[in-house]
């Protein structure tokens, strides 16, 4: 049984604080973060920081969570960015292991040698089972990328699982 | 597989790799427009506890190696100011402050000194396919000291990291005390030294082996732990201290130190050499005692470690577990070495025992051609792939024991450890009684071929 681990919208209502938005959200965010980014340490961070600056210039009560889920991802996107040259895989690998399945294990390695952004469409798709729509939606882009970075994730991950 | 098991599968990894994270502990950040980001420590409790006096060393080799000639691993260092108690402790460069609407500086990934030549593996440890640490013994000025080398490309390649400041005595190399490494994650692993009094002491890193630091043994500074592994976020450890009746299972969350025992505990038995081995497999997890035969075992389920009648417990012989499943559990058994036989088998014999119910009831197979193993290893997911390990050879059956075969030869000691990370992925220690030498070697065919680890 999956643990239902989607941020969820705040509810609209007066009296929300970034307080109560926090406690709800920050757990899910890093786990968000960290499957993108591999790395539980840099994924807290993002979220701290994603949250800072957030917090700055949106009302908790107006349903943050897109909004909040969109600024990980970005932050993710950006950390990446600045460490391609020296994080390469490296830090899906310094990971906690969560299980000596070892199919699980194959795709966690198979997911790792992805890039960054169909890796990032496959967990917006298929952990926080987001439609193709809400995954466009966070990253910006078009549906049709979206349906494309989905296809060519999958196929590259069919390949190296069944080398 | 079709799209849909693929999918599916990829649905259970990314869940259960999730379901693996346990954020640290955090309070809300104060909402502010516009300010300068003061220095924040990095959150890193699971990464930096108190440092050994090793941490000084490894972190001039670090800022050495960035010099060097590279082939070595790389590790993700992160900076940020120590905070441990240990009054030896280094301190670690601090991170510099940045505005309030920059991203604080990331993990940066460096490259790891090469490994100290002459290193000897004692003892290694494998996290997922591609991270691994290997302890051994490396020479000093005191004699042999320990160091801790640790890979992230499944064994190609090496890199030093820190290790506690001992120096190993004769004991730690050759007989029943001995040195033990084990990781739980990529970050949470423990180094157990037992010494010639056979009192073992146990060091905590949770920085990948940047840094270890002493913990107490949860069993009392005289106690012997005879075995810990970890699992499942979890590492456990079986310890018997002088004078008790029975032998205690203590368990700790990986990143932390606070060890726990279980209410279960284990005969010790009347023999002189008693041992225990634990065996883990995502939640699930067993451990056999043995004192000449079998004195008793305790299994983990969801309601923590529990009695468990292990199989061989009729044998009067010694047992080896492995775990291919939760469900999938493999035994061998030392068949009449201190009284009778199992019908159907003969004293003196190693006879292989299956299992599919978790270890609940056991299903004899046939007789392995090897008496009294080290050790035995079966293939994540693939209970017919098995694996011995003994005196000068390693062999393997690849039918569930109908057959079997030598796989490997030991260069010029005894296989004391062979174990599997995935289906593909193993392997094995051999060490030379009464000396330092050691060599050790990994498979990636699932246990066909093996090849020397070279560090």
């Amino acid at each position: 049984m999956r643990t239902a681990d989607v941020p969820c919208a705040v509810r609209s209502t007066a009296g929300v604080t970034w307080t109560e938005v926090y406690r709800d959200q920050r757990d899910s965010l890093v786990r968000l973060a960290y499957l993108i980014t591999g790395s539980q340490a840099v994924a807290e961070d993002l979220v701290q920081d994603t949250f800072i600056r957030v917090m700055a210039k949106v009302d908790p009560s107006g349903e943050p969570g897109p909004y909040l889920r969109r600024s990980v991802v970005n932050a993710c996107y950006s950390w990446h960015r600045r460490n391609r040259r020296e994080v390469r895989t490296a830090n899906l690998e310094d990971t906690p292991v969560a299980s000596r399945d070892s199919q699980q294990i194959e795709m966690w390695d198979a997911l790792a040698k992805l890039p960054t952004r169909q890796r990032t469409v496959l967990v917006l798709r298929y952990y926080l089972d987001l439609t193709e729509a809400d995954v466009a939606a966070t990253l910006g882009c078009r549906v049709g990328t979206v349906k494309s970075t989905s296809h060519r994730a999958m196929k590259e991950l069919r390949r190296m699982l069944e080398r | 597989m079709n799209d849909d098991e693929l999918i599916e599968a990829l649905r259970r990894t990314l869940h259960s790799q999730a379901s693996s994270v346990r954020p640290s502990p955090s309070t809300a950040p104060a909402r502010r427009a516009r300010t300068v980001r003061a220095t924040s420590p990095r959150r890193r409790t699971l990464l930096l506890a108190s440092v050994s006096t090793a941490i000084a060393a490894a972190t001039a080799a670090i800022v050495f190696a960035v010099t060097q000639s590279p082939q070595p691993s790389r590790i993700t260092v992160n900076t940020a100011p120590s905070t441990g108690p240990n009054p030896t402790a280094a301190t670690l460069p601090t991170s510099t402050s940045a505005p309030a609407t920059s991203i604080p500086t990331p993990a940066t990934t460096v490259p790891l000194p090469p490994v100290a030549s002459g290193f000897q593996p004692l003892s290694i440890t494998f996290v997922s396919a591609r991270t691994g640490w290997a302890l051994g013994s490396v020479p000093c000025t005191t004699g042999s000291c320990i160091g801790v080398a640790r890979t992230s490309d499944g064994g190609a390649k090496w890199g030093a990291v820190g290790a506690p400041p001992v120096t190993l005595s004769t004991a730690n190399l050759d007989g029943p005390a001995g040195v033990t490494i084990r990781f739980g994650d990529g970050y949470n692993g423990w180094i157990v030294l037992t010494d010639s009094q056979l009192h073992s002491t146990l060091w905590s890193s949770h920085d990948g082996g940047l840094t270890w630091r002493t913990v107490p043994n949860p069993d009392g500074a005289s106690a012997i732990i005879y075995d810990l592994e970890s699992s499942n976020d979890m590492a456990h450890l079986v310890a018997f201290a002088p004078g008790a009746t029975a032998q205690r299972i203590y368990s700790t969350p990986v990143a932390t130190d606070a060890w726990t025992a279980a209410a279960a505990t284990i005969p010790n038995g009347g023999g002189s050499v008693p041992s225990s081995q634990i065996v883990l497999l995502g939640p699930a997890g067993w451990t056999a005692s043995v004192n000449r035969i079998v004195t008793g075992g305790a299994r983990l389920g969801p309601a923590g470690w529990t009695a468990w009648t292990p199989p061989c417990s009729k044998a009067n012989g010694a047992v080896q577990l492995a775990a291919a499943s939760e469900t999938e559990v493999v035994a061998t058994c030392q068949e009449g070495a201190s009284g009778p036989s199992e019908p159907g088998t003969n004293p003196g014999q190693e006879w292989l025992y299956t299992s599919t119910d978790g270890g609940s009831t056991f299903t004899a197979v046939g007789s392995v051609p090897v008496q009294s193993p080290a050790s035995i290893a079966v293939a994540a997911g693939m209970p017919q792939t098995i694996v011995a390990a003994t005196a000068n050879k390693l062999v393997g059956s690849f039918d569930g024991g109908k057959s079997w075969t030598t796989v490997a030869g030991a260069t010029s000691g005894t296989f004391t450890f062979v174990g599997f990370t995935t289906a593909t992925q193993g392997v094995a220690v051999e060490q030379t009684p009464g000396t330092t030498t050691s060599a050790a070697v990994i498979t990636y065919d699932g246990g066909k071929t093996w090849a020397p680890i070279n560090f």
